[in-house]
């Protein structure tokens, strides 16, 4: 009886998901904020918390190096970032990625010279020249007097470096200092100064705003003619950058940047402790149609429906949660029941409305064989809502629950079974309901009327399945039938909207979300749920203030 | 200098043994032999994500199977103390017994004082090689977990560099699969994941290396000072770059700094002659599989211990999924983590209790599969001749893992393996059992320790003849090292 109170306990703390609990919304909206009539606190604020440097993404890294290129390379592959500080696995592989391309030529367009005819009285000033032209790009701003001065000197000493004999011609003293900048902090590092304003936060400069924009938009360091229009002073003002950014969120380089967020948001890609959709285990003798090319399938529809809904349709997010619209393979066509498709189509909106009713999710959150309302409850609760959730406690059994049995149970009354004690329902009582809702679709996503559950001796008998579902979860209270339905909720619902808009900002910042963030945050929220837009919130949040605004760090005293 | 360290060690061990009722004379004089030997010159660690099958709850005492959870170890040795008789799961190591010490009752106090939950995933990872505090930082599924000091093998490994520098301090190879965070950290906040892609393994580490007697070509010789110089470079631009930044990203630059200048002392260090017998293992058909992995990147760590390329390596073996699972876990569960955790619920009176023998046999063989790592290695460095005896003679091992049993989370009595001939510095062969309570009845249930991974790690300091006095932070039951490992 303790051990059972026990387990209780660490089962209602572990998961962190009591309602009423600091960042857990306790009103029925969902919505933690004051109410309307209440003086506004963040009228008129504006604040950052102080610059933390920050690191290229290895997408970033790869993609401005391939713009560098012009297309001529592959893109560069580095390892993943599990640290604010870099590690030696990362150096390394810059080191030896810039040597490669260096060794290809990528610095070539920008030397103002030919290196084999250029005169000797010449060669610094072409050098000089190089260095500034390269530094723009790298460094996504010019190249600074102290950086210059150091890059020459670097290029004049190599020149007479007793070790290397013969001593290096002026083409390879140019190609390695080109390595030099391609390895630089300057370039590697995002870090903004910042010019004096009126307050303790400085005005971020036409080049960091440059920056800022085409890191997030388009997951790449800004081109020729952005920074162009940085040199312009075209982005100094907010109309300016919010005009820039509007521009930018209907651009093709953004669609990447919507399918990568589109994957992350619905759980498809690998973490430590998950496999990818790709890699994600199915029973060959339960599904023996699966097959790497439908798996390919799954993945490109849901990312292409974000990309569609946002840069070609209306945009608005609860379009997400109901469109009927699929890009579909004919194996992946089959798998929905629609007859021979290749492309985009249209799906029986009945069983089929939004990005959640489609395979990739409900594949990616089932198990081998049958399905894990669990899994897929504690996503949506988590990652679609936006809602607090810990871990599993120690000791919970994460075997998914096996219908059949001696009771004879569907997968859903499993669940039910398993979870049923007052500790574990005290957070699955809030969670479950949203994957009990998806149970008309199997483990790869097929819908089924009836669920085939194995017997004790050996029969198989098929058992109605049920999907009517009461959702407890904050701010999202009410009874489906179904996942269409709950979708569609979930689609107009506020905590979903600001779960959403708080992710996209997240992506942006690239840190956790800070007290200085709260008012811009609200302010984003508050929009998206009027305008339910996500281009206009991709453009509130790209151009929010920590595109325009630097709180510099504060200098600690010595130990 | 040897001497004093002599001294105020057996001093210290002497103490401690008697507290546990071992004898001091018998302690001191192991120690007085083993210290008239140059210390170990290399260190393996394999830490083995995901725990092993052993019946430990979270406060380390042993389930009796007959609840819902299993309570069979296939761990532990099956003699109480000396001659080693192996455990089920170390079968593969058979024959190496006089080079094997199984260590039991000992904790991973650090991750246990870093949550409420008395450890748990992430928490126990990285804290089992630092004995640091610990953190999370970031919340729900993006969640992590950092630690605040560097690990056991980063310390020896900047240590053994300088007594004799090697291109690399340590190398890290990583075996991918389920885990919930690296164990390996160079300093406070700074984790190291090993490569995971046995060809690029080889290509950092043997690019460099030329065949034994063979001359450097003047070209490639060139090539070397040119890759200096632009290291030099890079250095110069951190060094303008640091001039613009607060104090907080200062220590990030100088992060990266180290990591230029490593880069650095491994040029300079490749240019050196290699040792006699260094061959460059082969890699003639990259390895796909993980298990085909596991083994490559075994060889690679026995070829860059034999060429002398590093004296420290850090194998990173994640919970894998296998190809030899039984029913009903021959179709992969997708998530080995759920099937650590079924052991939880698959005792007699669990849910899952029809599946609780297939559950035994696939722990048993999954985690044997693991102990044939070991025994590649072990078996590679034991047909290395050096001196009057072998690489293995004169290297020392630690085998380890974030959990000892891995349904339970628990960090208590972790599984520590300690392999390889230590330069006669441990007396191997036995297996040692810190949990009191086993004084009395070697097969107790019941468990009562003051001994954690800081007593343990400051024994391996000492072994390489360094004085430490305490290594991790102050969780430790009682500071020092372990008592009568010599």
């Amino acid at each position: 009886m303790v051990r059972c109170l026990l387990i209780a306990i660490v089962c209602a703390c572990a998961w962190g998901c009591v309602p009423g609990a600091p960042g857990v919304p306790a009103t029925p909206t969902g919505h933690p904020e004051p109410e309307e009539t209440a003086p506004d606190p963040c009228e008129g604020i504006e604040d950052v918390p102080p610059t933390q440097l920050s690191r290229l993404t290895p997408i970033q890294y790869a993609n401005s190096l391939v713009d560098l290129s012009e297309g001529a390379i592959a893109p560069p592959q580095l390892p993943a970032q599990i640290s604010s500080y870099i590690t030696e696995l990362e150096v390394e592989a810059i080191s030896q990625t810039s040597h490669d391309l260096v060794a290809r030529g990528l610095h070539r367009a920008f030397i103002p010279c030919d290196p084999a005819a250029v005169d000797t009285a010449s060669q610094d000033a072409c050098a000089a020249g190089f260095i500034d032209a390269f530094g723009l790009r790298l460094f996504r701003r010019p190249v600074a007097p102290d950086e210059r001065e150091t890059l020459l000197g670097y290029y004049q000493r190599i020149g007479t470096d007793p070790d290397i004999s013969p001593p290096p011609s002026f083409d390879e003293r140019i190609a390695a200092v080109a390595e030099v900048m391609l390895a630089s902090p300057q370039f590697l590092y995002v870090h903004d100064e910042g010019l004096p304003s009126d307050g303790p936060l400085r005005r971020t400069t036409g080049y960091e705003r440059a920056a800022k924009l085409s890191l997030f938009l388009f997951d790449r360091a800004p081109d020729e003619a952005l920074l162009a229009l940085a040199a312009e002073g075209a982005l100094d003002d907010d109309e300016g950058l919010r005009a820039q950014a509007e521009k930018m969120v209907l651009d093709p380089r953004a669609r990447p940047v919507l399918r990568r967020f589109a994957a992350a948001w619905l759980g498809l890609e690998a973490s430590g402790s998950s496999p990818s959709l790709e890699d994600r285990a199915k029973s060959a003798a339960s599904f023996p149609f699966d097959s790497p090319e439908l798996r390919w399938a799954m993945r490109e529809e849901v990312e292409s429906l974000y990309e569609r809904v946002v840069a070609d349709g209306d945009a608005r997010f609860e379009s997400l949660f109901t469109t009927a619209d699929a890009k579909v393979t004919p194996a992946l066509a089959e798998l929905y029941g629609t007859g021979w498709a290749n492309g985009w189509t249209t799906l029986d909106g009945r069983r089929r409305a939004g990005i959640l009713t489609r395979a990739a999710f409900l594949a990616q959150f089932a198990g081998p064989e049958v399905t894990s309302p669990i899994r897929r409850g504690a996503h949506l609760y988590r990652n679609v809502l936006g809602l607090p959730l810990g871990d599993p406690p120690p000791g919970a059994n994460l075997t998914p629950p096996r219908p059949g049995g001696e009771e004879i149970l569907t997968t859903r009354e499993a669940a039910e079974a398993r979870t049923s004690n007052p500790a574990c329902q005290a957070c699955h009582g809030f969670f479950n309901p949203l994957g009990f809702a998806f149970e008309h679709y199997d483990a790869m996503g097929r819908w089924r009327d009836v669920e085939l559950v194995p017997t004790a001796d050996g029969d198989v008998v098929e058992l109605p399945v049920s999907s009517r579902t009461e959702q407890r979860a904050p701010g999202l209270e009410g009874t489906d039938e179904d996942a269409v339905a709950l979708s569609a909720r979930i689609g107009q619902s506020a905590v979903a909207h600001d779960a959403h808009a708080t992710r996209w900002f997240k992506t942006l910042v690239g840190r956790p979300i800070a007290a200085e963030d709260a008012c811009t945050l609200k302010r984003i929220r508050s929009r998206f749920l009027d305008t339910g837009d996500l281009r206009a919130l991709l453009v509130d949040v790209a151009t929010s203030p920590p595109t325009r605004w630097v709180r510099p760090q504060p200098e600690e005293e010595s130990p | 200098m040897r001497r004093r360290i002599f001294g105020r060690r057996i001093v210290l061990k002497g103490f401690a043994g008697a507290a546990i009722g071992l004898p001091l004379l018998e302690l001191t004089h192991g120690e007085a032999w083993a210290n008239d030997n140059p210390p170990p010159q290399r260190f393996v660690v394999f830490f083995d994500h995901g725990g092993t099958l052993a019946p430990t709850a979270k406060d380390g005492h042993r389930f009796d199977g007959t609840g819902a959870e299993v309570g069979v170890d296939a761990w532990s040795p099956l003699a109480t103390s000396e001659p080693l008789v192996l455990g089920p799961i170390q079968e593969p190591l058979k024959g190496l017994e006089p080079y094997l010490m199984v260590l039991r009752g000992i904790d991973n106090r650090a991750g246990r004082k870093a949550t409420p939950l008395d450890g748990d995933h992430g928490f126990d990872e990285v804290t089992a090689l630092t004995c640091a505090d610990a953190i999370q930082y970031g919340g729900g599924s993006e969640a992590a977990k950092t630690a605040f000091g560097p690990s056991i093998e980063t310390v020896l490994a900047e240590r053994l560099a300088q007594r004799s520098p090697v291109p690399f301090p340590a190398i890290y190879l990583r075996v991918d699969g389920t885990n919930y965070g690296t164990p390996f950290f160079k300093a406070s906040q700074q984790p190291i994941v090993g490569q995971t892609d046995p060809v690029a393994a080889f290509d950092t580490l043997f690019s460099g290396v030329k065949e034994v007697g063979a001359s450097e070509e003047p070209a490639a010789v060139r090539a070397r000072a040119l890759k200096k110089s632009i290291l030099d470079g890079t250095a110069e631009m951190l060094t303008t770059f640091k001039r613009r930044l607060g104090a907080r990203d200062r220590q990030t630059i100088d992060a990266h700094f180290e990591h230029i200048r490593a880069l650095e002392v491994r040029v300079a260090q490749l240019a050196g002659p290699m040792l006699p017998g260094c061959e460059k293992p082969s890699m003639a058909a990259p390895p796909v599989t993980p298990e085909d992995i596991a083994y490559a990147h075994a060889d690679i760590a026995v070829a860059a211990l034999r060429c002398g390329l590093t004296h420290v390596v850090g194998y990173d073996l994640c919970d894998l999924e296998t190809l030899w699972l039984n029913p009903p876990y021959r179709d992969p569960s997708g998530s080995p983590h759920g099937l650590g955790h079924t052991g939880g619920t698959c005792g007699p009176d669990g849910p899952d209790h029809a599946v609780m023998q297939a559950w035994i046999d696939t722990m048993i063989q999954n985690r044997r599969w693991r102990m044939t790592i070991l025994r590649r290695v072990m078996d590679a460095l034991a047909a290395i001749p050096e001196g009057t005896g072998t690489l293995l003679d004169h290297s020392l091992m630690l085998w380890t893992s974030e959990f000892s049993s891995p349904f339970a989370h628990s960090a208590s009595d972790v599984p520590v393996l300690l392999a390889g001939g230590t330069s006669g510095r441990f007396r191997m062969g036995r297996h040692l059992n810190f949990n009191q309570k086993a004084l009395t009845d070697p097969l107790t249930r019941e468990y009562e320790t003051k001994t954690s991974l800081h007593n343990l790690y400051t024994s391996i300091l000492n072994a390489f003849d360094y004085p430490d006095e305490h290594f991790g932070n102050d969780q430790a039951y009682v500071p020092g090292p372990l008592s009568g490992l010599s």
